[in-house]
């Protein structure tokens, strides 16, 4: 009989793998989103599970919360992709499940039968008795990852930036030819 | 209690699943989907690293996790914007029809 922890585990671990499984074999794209947004619960919960509950919070909050709402909305704005399609996969669909396969059998067998993984130790108190582990990452997020962390902000800016200049239609252009026509 | 192997084996499933996704579907958005799936693996496997890891106090992993939630946002951004763009450009956005470059060199 398992102990709880892996248990709960357990219990994380077959429902994220059949909604992933679903959300890439969906013929529905919207579906498709709805088990991704499933998934990423569930990979939230495993994050839970090994203590680091801040990752877990940003995992709802970032993909939950945005990811999964901006990839509805492009959903919606393209046409022929919600519903039924004839076509969903390519033509050599089973050679990408057998690359697939294969990469999961060897990374599979390279990680369970692996001793050295298993003997690793885990450590209660890793912190101090009170196990904080917000105080530390804002700490070193301010003093040693100061640099990365504000290069990911202009990252952040330039990206939302760019998002919008690419998707930005030229509306002087079409008032100014729809104005002429009439 | 829960060996990291446990954890290492969730990820490559993820992983291998969001690979399949990404080598078989034709839509592009399907496409990013399946690639979110394999940030995600990517994710478990640093955190369950840095838990496990022989210096946990110190963060490594569960930062370079932070940063990558971020840069996988920005990406999805970007990638849906492209999306969008190549819809309204080619009216369809399915990767294998998308080689108006390789009929114009033939």
């Amino acid at each position: 009989m398992p102990d709880l922890p892996t248990l709960l585990f357990l219990s994380i671990f077959f429902p994220t793998i059949a909604a992933a499984g679903y959300a890439v074999s969906s013929r529905n794209l919207v579906h498709s989103v709805l088990f991704l947004v499933i998934t990423f619960i569930g990979v939230a919960m495993s994050f839970i599970l090994l203590q680091a509950e801040f990752a877990a919070t940003v995992q709802i909050l970032i993909y939950v919360g945005a990811v999964s709402v901006l990839v509805l909305f492009a959903i919606m704005l393209t046409r022929h992709i919600t519903g039924i399609l004839t076509r969903t996969f390519v033509e050599k669909w089973w050679a990408g499940i057998g690359i697939a396969l294969l990469t999961f059998l060897f990374l599979g067998m390279a990680v369970f039968d692996d001793t050295r993984f298993s003997v690793l130790p885990y450590v209660t108190d890793f912190v101090g008795n009170n196990r904080k582990t917000i105080e530390p990452i804002g700490i070193a997020l301010m003093t040693d990852y100061a640099l990365p962390f504000e290069t990911l902000g202009v990252l952040l800016t330039v990206a939302l930036v760019g998002a919008i200049v690419l998707t930005r239609r030229m509306d002087e252009k079409e008032t100014k030819t729809k104005g002429e026509s009439k | 209690m829960i060996p990291l192997n446990f954890y290492l084996f969730f990820a490559a499933a993820l992983f291998s699943i969001g690979l399949a996704g990404v080598l078989i579907r034709r839509n592009t958005i399907a496409v990013l989907i399946s690639l979110e799936l394999m940030f995600n693996a990517a994710n478990i496997n640093f955190i369950a690293f840095w838990r496990y890891g022989l210096m946990p106090e110190q963060f490594g992993g569960y930062l370079f996790t932070l940063f990558s939630i971020a840069i996988a946002a920005a990406e999805v951004a970007i990638g849906l914007a492209l999306a969008i763009l190549i819809y309204r450009k080619f009216r369809n956005i399915e990767v294998d029809r998308l080689n108006d470059l390789k009929e114009d060199i033939e």
